[in-house]
Order: C-alpha cells, then sequence, then structure tokens
C-alpha cells in the first residue's frame, strides 16, 4: 500500500525540542525546505496483515506465522486478544540516499530532514492504525494500542520474526540488522492487539521497561508519538 | 613485479561455458525464445502447508511433491525452464534450519521430477542490505552466494538465475560468485519500482551495462511491477545491452490488505502487455508473484513458432555507478575530476594516513558541484597498503557520490581490490604498452567488467612523436580485444608531458589524439595539468592547453573542476560543439557577469569598495560578526572575518569575537531562550567564521585536543555525534570523528595512536547500548589510565553513564564543550 501523507510540522518541531510554532527568521525557511525535500524524497509504503493470536503462560503466538511473541511486557499488552495486526512501514532507501548525500548538507539541515522523516513515518504509520482499526470495526473487534518494537516495552528481537511475516524485504524492501536498527532506517514495525471490547492503551512511558532512565520522557517527549 | 593478484582470475578467463543444448545455445545468442515459469511462492501458499513467514525452500525437504506438483503444473502450460524453490537457501536465511547443499539437492530433484527440458536454480537476495547501507560486507554476501552456486552446480542445474535483486552491488556479488564457482550460464534480473529505479536507486541503464560488463549470458527485470509498467524499463536495457532481456513481471501490484493477497492482472491482460515487449526485443519470458500456469500458457501461445526479434544498438563508451551512466557520444566530452591524488598533496595524504576520510568525500563532492561527469580516485602512497585503502576510499566515495569513478593505480591488486566490490561498471586508469602491463591488467578490466584507459608508453618510454603514440594505443586496443574487451571500452591516453621539458611535444600529443580518434576510432582521455610542470601561471597554461586538446577531439579532460580559467574554457566548449543546446547554460552563467579576468588588466582608477549591508542585530560592545553568530547567519561571515582580519590578527577574530559569540550562544540554550536548531546555527555560522580565518592566515594551530569522537558499534545514527563534533571543532578542539557503527577496537586503537585524552560516545538504541559498555571496556583495557570518557545520545541519562563506566554524561553539545573544556583544557 502506498500512501500520499504530509509531514506533521508540529511533530517535527516537538522534535527538535522546541517549543512554539515557529523558530524565527532564517530558520523557518530551513525547517521548509527540509519539510518540502523530506516529503520529494520519501516513498511511503506500508503493509499490515491480521492474524489470530493463541496465548499461553509467557508466550503470545501469532497463529499463521513463525515468530512468536515471548516475554512479560509482550503478554501484558495483547493479553486477552483475539489477534494481532503486524505493521511495517517505510519512507523507503530514497530518504537513506538523501541521507547519505547529506554530507552536503549542513548539520542543521540533516537534523532536520532526519525529523521531518521521523515525523513522516509517524503519520503513515497513524495513517496504517486508522486502516486496521477500521477493518477490526467490520470484524466486530476493537484495535489497542500500538506497539513499536523497541518502545512500549516490546523487545526489539521481535523484529525480524514480524518482517518475515509480513515477507517485508520483498514487498516493502524492509530488513533489520542484528542490532535491530531498520534498514532503510525511516522506517517502523509495530503490533496492534485486536480485542472483543475496547482496549485501554497501556502502551506509554509509565508501562515502559526503560521508564526509569528515559531522558526523553523527562523532557516531556514520548518515543511513541 | 607486480604483486601477485589473489582472485580467480585465472579460472574466470579459462571459463568454458557449460551449455545443456543446442537450442539453449541458440537462446543464449539471441535466435529462440526461452518460456520461464511463473509464481512459486504464491501457488505453494495454496497448495501445501506453507505459513507467512516460514521458509518455502524447506518444502522442498519435507512436502517434495507439493513443489514437484507446482514445477509440473508449469511444465504442461509450456514451460521450457523452470526455477528451483531454492529462492532464500542461502546460510544466513535458513539460520541453521537446513544444509544449502541439501536445499538444493532437494530442489533441484523436485524440478527433474516434472521433466522440465531446463532446471534454473534460483538465487534471490540475502535478505540483508549490503554496506554502505546495511551491515553485510560484499565480501560476506559473496561467499554466502558462492555456496548456493556450489551446491546448484554439484545438484546439476542446467543453469543460474540470480533474481529479485533491488542491489546492484548485490546482483554484482552473486554473479561474481556464479562466474568464479560455476561453468554453468548466469542469468540475472532485479527489480525496479514505480519511480523507474530500483528499490535502492540503481537505474535500469545502469543495470543493464553493469551486468553486461560482467558477463552475464542474460539480463533483465522481474517482479516489482506490473508488465504494463515494466515496459519503459525493459526498453532502456534493450537500447543499451545486446544480451538476451528476460521479462518475468508480476501479476500486477501486489495488495495487502486484509490479510489476503491479491494481483490485479489476469492471463489474458498480462500476455498482451508482455507481447509489446516481445515486441520490443525481450526475448526470455515468463512470471513472477501472482502468475500461474494459465499465464503461462497464454506466454506459450504467444511465442509458438516464433523466434525473438533481432536486435541492434550502438556500441557507445560508457561508465557507470549503480544511480548513473556517463555516455561518450559524438563530440561531446566528459569532465574527469582529479583532485583525489595524494600526490603533491599533503593534505590528503594525511587524511588517507589516519583513514579519515570525510574531507576526501567532500573533495569529491565538491567536484561534482563543479561540473565533473567522473571522478579520478586514487591512493598510490608507499606507506599505505593501497589495496585496502583503495577499495575504503572507493566505498567511501560511493556512499555519497553517484557519479562513475575512475580507478587510479598501476598497482594491479590494488585495481582488483578496488574494481571487485565498486558498484557499477568503473574506468581503470591505467594500462600501458608494455607486455606485463597489458598481461596483468586487461584479464582484471575484462573479469570485472571495466573500461580501461591505456597510457601510450611501452618499455621504451614515452615515445616523442604522434605517429609512435598511435602504434602502441594499437597495440593497446588489440590486446584489449584479444582479452574480450570491446573497443569502445578502451580509452587511449596520449601522455602529456611537460611543455617545459620538451616544447615540441606538445604538437605532438595533441596530434596524437587527433590520429587515435580518427584510425582506431576509440575515445581520448589526456591528464592535462601534466602540460604545465615547471613553468609560472599553471592555469593560464593548462587551460589553453585544454582548449587545444578540445579541438582535437579530445573525449575526456582530466583536470581540476573547480579551477575558473578550466572551467570557463569547458563552458565555451561546450557551446562550440553543442553539448550545451542553445548555449543556454553559459548564457545564464556569462551574461551578466561578463569577462572574469578584466580585473587582471591595469586600470586607472581604484574599484569602489563594495558596500556592506547594514548590521541587523548589532548590539553596543560586540561586533557585527559576534551578531551574526548569535543569529546564525552564515553567509555574511566570510567577508565579515576578511574584513576584520585586515585591523586586527587572526587570534584576536578568533578569541574575541567567534568564542565570545559562541559562549553566548551557549547561554542562551542553557537558558531555554535558544533550542537545538539555533544553537546548530549558531555553531555553522561560527564554523564559517573559523574557515574564513584559516583560508586568510593558513593553517589555524588547534590548540586544544584531540578528542575522539565516535556512534557506537551497531547504531547507524550519528547526527547527534556530528553536532558535538561541529560545536567542539569550533570551540578549537581537534576532532578525530571515527564515524557510527564503530568498532570498540578501532576506537582504542585511534585513542592510542591520538594520544587524545577524551572520547564521546554516542548510541541511540537501547540494543547498542552493550556496545558502549564494552568499548568503554575496552578503553579501560588497553588505553592509558587517564583517558575519560563522556556518553550521550538520545536514551542516555546520568545513570546510565555511570552503569557503563563513563566518567561523564553528556546530555548535550554544549554539555560535551564544558567537558571537553575540564579535561582537555
Amino acid at each position: 500500500m502506498t500512501s500520499a501523507c504530509k509531514v506533521d510540522r508540529a511533530l517535527v518541531l516537538h522534535l527538535l525540542g522546541c517549543t512554539g510554532a515557529s523558530l524565527g527568521s532564517g530558520l523557518d525557511e530551513r525547517l521548509d525546505a527540509a519539510v518540502e525535500r523530506c516529503e520529494r524524497i520519501a516513498q511511503p509504503k506500508s503493509a499490515w496483515r491480521l492474524f489470530k493470536t493463541r496465548a499461553s503462560r509467557d508466550c503470545i503466538e501469532v497463529v499463521g506465522t513463525s515468530p512468536a511473541l515471548a516475554g512479560s511486557r509482550a503478554c501484558e499488552q495483547l493479553a486477552g486478544s483475539r489477534g494481532v495486526a503486524l505493521l511495517a512501514c517505510t519512507l523507503g532507501d530514497a530518504f537513506d540516499r538523501e541521507q547519505g548525500d547529506a554530507a552536503q548538507l549542513a548539520v542543521l539541515d540533516q537534523l532536520m530532514l532526519d525529523a521531518a522523516a521521523s515525523s513522516l513515518v509517524q503519520v503513515l504509520a497513524r495513517s496504517c492504525r486508522a486502516e486496521i482499526a477500521r477493518a477490526a470495526t467490520t470484524r466486530g473487534l476493537f484495535a489497542g494500542a500500538f506497539l513499536e518494537p523497541g518502545c512500549s516495552g516490546i523487545p526489539l528481537d521481535v523484529q525480524p520474526g514480524l518482517l518475515r511475516a509480513l515477507d517485508a524485504q520483498r514487498v516493502l524492501g524492509v530488513s533489520c540488522t542484528a542490532y535491530g536498527n531498520m534498514v532503510p532506517s525511516k522506517s517502523l514495525t509495530a503490533i496492534v492487539g485486536l480485542f472483543d471490547e475496547e482496549h485501554a492503551d497501556n502502551s506509554g512511558c509509565e508501562n515502559c521497561s526503560f521508564s526509569t532512565y528515559c531522558e526523553l520522557k523527562k523532557r516531556g517527549v514520548s518515543c511513541t508519538q | 613485479m607486480y604483486p601477485v593478484t589473489e582472485h580467480t582470475i585465472e579460472v574466470a578467463a579459462s571459463r568454458q561455458l557449460r551449455v545443456k543444448d543446442e537450442c539453449l545455445a541458440r537462446v543464449l545468442a539471441g535466435e529462440e525464445f526461452l518460456l520461464f515459469d511463473g509464481a512459486m511462492g504464491t501457488m505453494l501458499q495454496r497448495s501445501s502447508s506453507l505459513k507467512a513467514g516460514e521458509l518455502p525452500e524447506l518444502l522442498c525437504l519435507t512436502e517434495p511433491d507439493a513443489v514437484t506438483a507446482v514445477h509440473r503444473a508449469y511444465v504442461e502450460a509450456g514451460s521450457m525452464a523452470v526455477t528451483t524453490n531454492t529462492f532464500g537457501a542461502n546460510a544466513r536465511k535458513l539460520g541453521g534450519k537446513a544444509r544449502v547443499q541439501d536445499i538444493f539437492d532437494a530442489a533441484i530433484g523436485c524440478a527433474r521430477q516434472s521433466g522440465a527440458r531446463y532446471v534454473a536454480a534460483d538465487i534471490g537476495p540475502l535478505g540483508a542490505l549490503l554496506e554502505p547501507m546495511g551491515t553485510l560486507s560484499f565480501s560476506d554476501a559473496y561467499d554466502l552466494f558462492a555456496e548456493q552456486v556450489r551446491a546448484a552446480d554439484t545438484a546439476g542445474a542446467d543453469l543460474i538465475i540470480i533474481e529479485t535483486m533491488t542491489d546492484l552491488l548485490e546482483a554484482k556479488a552473486a554473479v561474481l560468485a556464479a562466474k568464479e564457482n560455476s561453468a554453468l550460464p548466469v542469468f540475472a534480473t532485479m527489480t525496479f519500482e514505480e519511480s523507474g529505479k530500483s528499490f535502492l536507486g540503481a537505474a535500469p541503464d545502469a543495470v543493464a551495462r553493469t551486468l553486461e560488463a560482467l558477463s552475464v549470458d542474460a539480463l533483465g527485470i522481474n517482479c516489482s511491477l506490473g508488465p504494463t509498467t515494466l515496459r519503459p524499463i525493459l526498453q532502456q536495457m534493450l537500447e543499451v545491452t545486446s544480451c538476451p532481456v528476460i521479462v518475468q513481471a508480476n501479476a500486477g501490484l501486489p495488495q495487502v490488505v486484509g490479510g489476503v493477497t491479491t494481483y490485479p492482472v489476469g492471463p489474458e491482460e498480462y500476455c498482451a502487455a508482455v507481447s509489446q515487449m516481445i515486441k520490443d526485443g525481450a526475448g526470455i519470458v515468463g512470471g513472477c508473484c501472482g502468475t500461474s500456469p494459465d499465464h503461462i500458457r497464454g506466454l506459450a501461445r504467444l511465442i509458438a513458432g516464433d523466434k525473438p526479434r533481432k536486435r541492434s544498438h550502438r556500441r557507445l563508451t560508457s561508465l557507470t555507478s549503480a544511480r548513473e551512466c556517463v555516455e561518450l557520444d559524438g563530440n561531446g566530452f566528459a569532465v574527469v575530476g582529479e583532485r583525489i591524488n595524494p600526490t603533491g598533496r599533503p593534505d590528503l595524504k594525511d587524511a588517507l594516513l589516519d583513514e579519515e576520510y570525510d574531507d576526501i568525500v567532500d573533495e569529491a563532492l565538491s567536484q561534482v558541484q563543479a561540473g565533473a561527469a567522473l571522478l579520478d580516485v586514487n591512493a598510490s602512497l608507499p606507506e599505505l597498503d593501497e589495496p585496502e585503502v583503495l577499495a575504503e576510499l572507493v566505498k567511501q566515495i560511493q556512499e555519497v557520490c553517484s557519479v562513475p569513478l575512475q580507478i587510479d593505480s598501476d598497482n594491479p591488486a590494488a585495481l582488483e581490490a578496488a574494481v571487485r566490490s565498486y558498484n557499477g561498471k568503473p574506468l581503470i586508469n591505467s594500462v600501458n604498452g608494455t607486455k606485463e602491463s597489458l598481461e596483468a591488467i586487461l584479464p582484471l578490466a575484462r573479469h570485472y567488467g571495466c573500461a580501461v584507459i591505456g597510457l601510450t608508453l611501452d618499455e621504451r618510454g614515452v615515445p616523442s612523436t604522434a605517429r609512435e603514440r598511435l602504434e602502441i594505443a594499437r597495440k593497446i586496443v588489440e590486446a584489449a580485444s584479444a582479452y574480450g574487451i570491446p573497443r569502445e571500452d578502451v580509452i587511449i591516453d596520449c601522455v602529456v608531458t611537460s611543455a617545459a621539458t620538451d616544447q615540441h611535444a606538445v604538437s605532438e600529443i595533441l596530434q596524437a589524439v587527433f590520429l587515435v580518434k580518427r584510425e582506431l576510432g576509440v575515445k581520448t582521455a589526456l591528464g592535462i595539468s601534466n602540460i604545465s610542470f615547471g613553468l609560472p601561471a599553471r592555469k593560464l597554461v593548462n587551460a589553453t592547453f585544454l582548449s587545444a586538446a578540445l579541438a582535437c577531439g579530445l573525449d575526456l579532460p582530466i583536470v581540476d573542476p573547480q579551477d575558473a580559467r578550466c572551467k570557463e574554457v569547458l563552458d565555451t566548449w561546450r557551446v562550440f560543439n553543442a553539448q550545451d543546446a542553445g548555449a543556454h547554460v553559459f548564457v545564464g552563467a556569462h551574461a551578466a557577469g561578463g569577462d572574469s579576468h578584466t580585473a587582471l588588466a591595469p586600470c586607472d582608477e581604484p574599484a569602489e569598495a563594495p558596500s556592506s549591508p547594514a548590521p541587523s542585530r548589532e548590539t553596543a560592545g560586540t561586533s557585527r560578526l559576534h551578531a551574526l553568530v548569535v543569529e546564525g547567519n552564515k553567509h555574511p561571515v566570510a567577508d565579515e572575518v576578511a574584513a576584520l582580519l585586515e585591523f586586527v590578527d587572526a587570534m584576536e577574530v578568533v578569541n574575541g569575537h567567534l568564542i565570545p559569540a559562541l559562549d553566548e550562544v551557549g547561554e542562551l540554550f542553557e537558558s531555554g531562550r535558544y533550542f537545538l536548531p539555533q544553537l546548530i546555527a549558531s555553531a555553522e555560522a561560527a564554523k564559517e567564521g573559523f574557515e574564513a580565518v584559516r583560508s586568510a592566515v593558513g593553517s589555524l594551530e588547534h590548540m586544544r585536543g584531540p578528542i575522539v569522537l565516535a556512534t557506537v558499534r551497531g547504531d547507524i545514527h550519528d547526527i547527534g555525534k556530528n553536532i558535538v563534533a561541529m560545536l567542539l571543532e569550533n570551540y578549537g578542539y581537534r576532532i578525530i570523528d571515527l564515524g557510527r557503527d564503530v568498532d570498540p577496537q578501532a576506537v582504542v586503537d585511534a585513542v592510542n595512536a591520538s594520544d587524545a585524552k577524551l572520547v564521546g560516545l554516542s548510541a541511540l538504541m537501547t540494543t547498542t547500548m552493550e556496545s558502549m559498555k564494552l568499548t568503554i571496556d575496552e578503553i579501560r583495557s588497553q588505553c592509558p589510565q587517564g583517558v575519560k570518557v563522556m556518553v550521550g545520545g538520545a536514551v542516555l541519562n546520568e545513570e546510565y553513564a555511570q552503569m557503563v563506566g563513563a566518567d561523564y554524561y553528556a546530555k548535550d553539545a554544549m554539555e560535551s564543550a564544558r567537558i571537553a573544556s575540564e579535561v582537555c583544557g
């Protein structure tokens, strides 16, 4: 699936650690240029599929796929789910190549482009979550929180299995390194639980295993935003 | 003596293709159609117990009948060749679940049982991206592919088909593995996106030229898009290759929604679209994802009793990266940037010795911006391990620079190391007319699919006359032809010698260029700047000779593209030879500017000094330069520094203006009135100021440091580290920036080699923080006790810094400057 989506400028400013809606003369123009550049080069793509789940004591098995979501946090988040949607989305490699060429960009322009891309991939993910919610509704189910591996207490090591289940290397050109870095870098994967009833979103920072240390949280920023 | 090369040139040079029968030989000659099969994975999902995410290749062992049934359905539909169920059967993807050899044995057994005439051993992508985009090295990729090729050959395949590649470099690793480990015919196809490029940006013409140069037996397109969308991509390939061309399209774009994968293009529509491509010249057809035996049955009817269209194309000299082709056609010339060469460049020499490639990459980009279509890359220094350094340098430049490269060395081992993992079709600079050089270099060029520059010198040295140069050129062209290198891939350099030592040679060189083009019909190159050695006003001499050489038909001037005089000559010649159609570029560049050399003419009246714009934020007690830095307004900074330097010395500009401005910015940041963007904008402005001071007074002594910076192993996020590097440089520290994904030992080595007192480590990912701890542990055990470590990164904090054993936690770039001041003074 390919989406035409726009950078969320407010989120970009948030990611840059800025308050307010403006950076002031000169910098606003550079930010506008970064946003335009990001939207021009990004090739947004996403894929998601619905799977049934089967819960055991310390493991949620995603039926019909080889990966299983082990670990207490994953089990807590998905307890009581009837199924899950597995999702991957990416801005494609054109963006990484542009960042590769970023040696010709000033550091600030690199930073702004990076923030714009981070915003855009979140916008893309939001749009997928809305589609998943609609698909869940047609099945009489409710979509739960958006759980990203590496955030929300979901370990990064589920990433390879999740990508395999979506055939993401072939469909989206997305893979991940041994350390869990997504390639292309502006990509994300997520798990959305599907429940019989509306489900409380407990994916926030307070439930994150890294909550004690996280500097983002101290600054009022969440990695899930 | 030339060093002995490591790889398997001898094997490849004597490679006798093992073609199963006469019919396949006619297919490879473009005289017969070959019909492949359609999708395997989507068929297996219907007919076996295959689950999403499982490896379909394992079914060759567990459900061989299901696999054979798919093959048989295609054979009954008319497929001459079936593709084994081994798309992902590499050791990395199998992950120990089965042996590669066992899968290929079983898969080829299944295919044979179907009664197919030809069994094509399928090799797909490895499922991990190669460096620099990913983390898999070229040699590791090669090893994985080689294991598959050997398994396929042992199991009795009739040909190797490498397919669904998105990365031309990965395709090259697979093709080399196939050529060096088997005598079977090699087919290679890549997938392309709606943009007309592969997912990793490879252009169809660059793909076709590179694969043909690597001597694949057929090349083309598979997967990705539907057949209609693939046609323009196919046409681009057909235009530049004489190889048989393959098309195996998807039945449209897969739509994965709500758990169901569908493909919209049915057999009738598919065959109608492929028939157009057959008319264009495709000779090998089949299907990919979503196609079925019905699609193949339609194709069989389409080609029954017919022969592929006879094709012809103009054979032009071409060089490629993965993303760009440079084609030498007619009178047009292409500029080769000469500046990446350590000879006479102490700065470049130091950078190569220190393995600090950033400045060299900047130099590459600057040359491209100045108009270079190709870049010469040379790393010849006696104190360097040239093969290793040249290969790394090429990799670093290709990461950011899309123009094709000219690999410059007379060391065959260095050339081989660099061209083996080069992404595209490079130009080797150079071979010469000596027997030793011809025998060492030409097999390399042939094996790795390179064009080659031939220098007109031999055992007797550089000849004095044009005719003698021509004869050596003829010998090189003929020798290349004997190795199978086509004439268009040989470019002759008639060897420029200094006008100061032999004035008569100049006209002989120019005449030789003319003769070589007229009598041998090959393209020519000249290293222009050699002409001016020993003379004053070298740029004037170079530009004059360049103009004369272009008049003689020079195709590849090797020059400094940033030299203004050369650029003017080149701009003007692009008008003369109609490369600049309508002279639009020339008029745009020169209409308003007049003649840039009039300033050199004597004048009676002193020129009026340009007036400075009014300062926009000047405040009492601070200078305009100070205000510009605080504002982050970098463009006027260089002029302002130049103006200040007329009245004060360099250190006063630094200590009296730039540093106080940065301090004020730091305070604004600390107090929350400035955010990161403003901080960086100011740092950029200050950097302009430091650069302007340096260029005015020569090197500005680094007073402090050095400081080693790195993003730790496994982490590829480096923007934060780059911000710290820039800020610390502004504060006068010498920064040794090791980049991203840095091995702990590399950090230790850099600290010990530089005697650094401070190391900065960055990690963005929670998963890479273990690497941070490991790096710090290695520093503690291998470096002197006084070395301090500061750490930073989005998910780090003071407690974690202590936990991993760091001395300091830098919560932001300003904090890193304070820490640096405490440790280094």
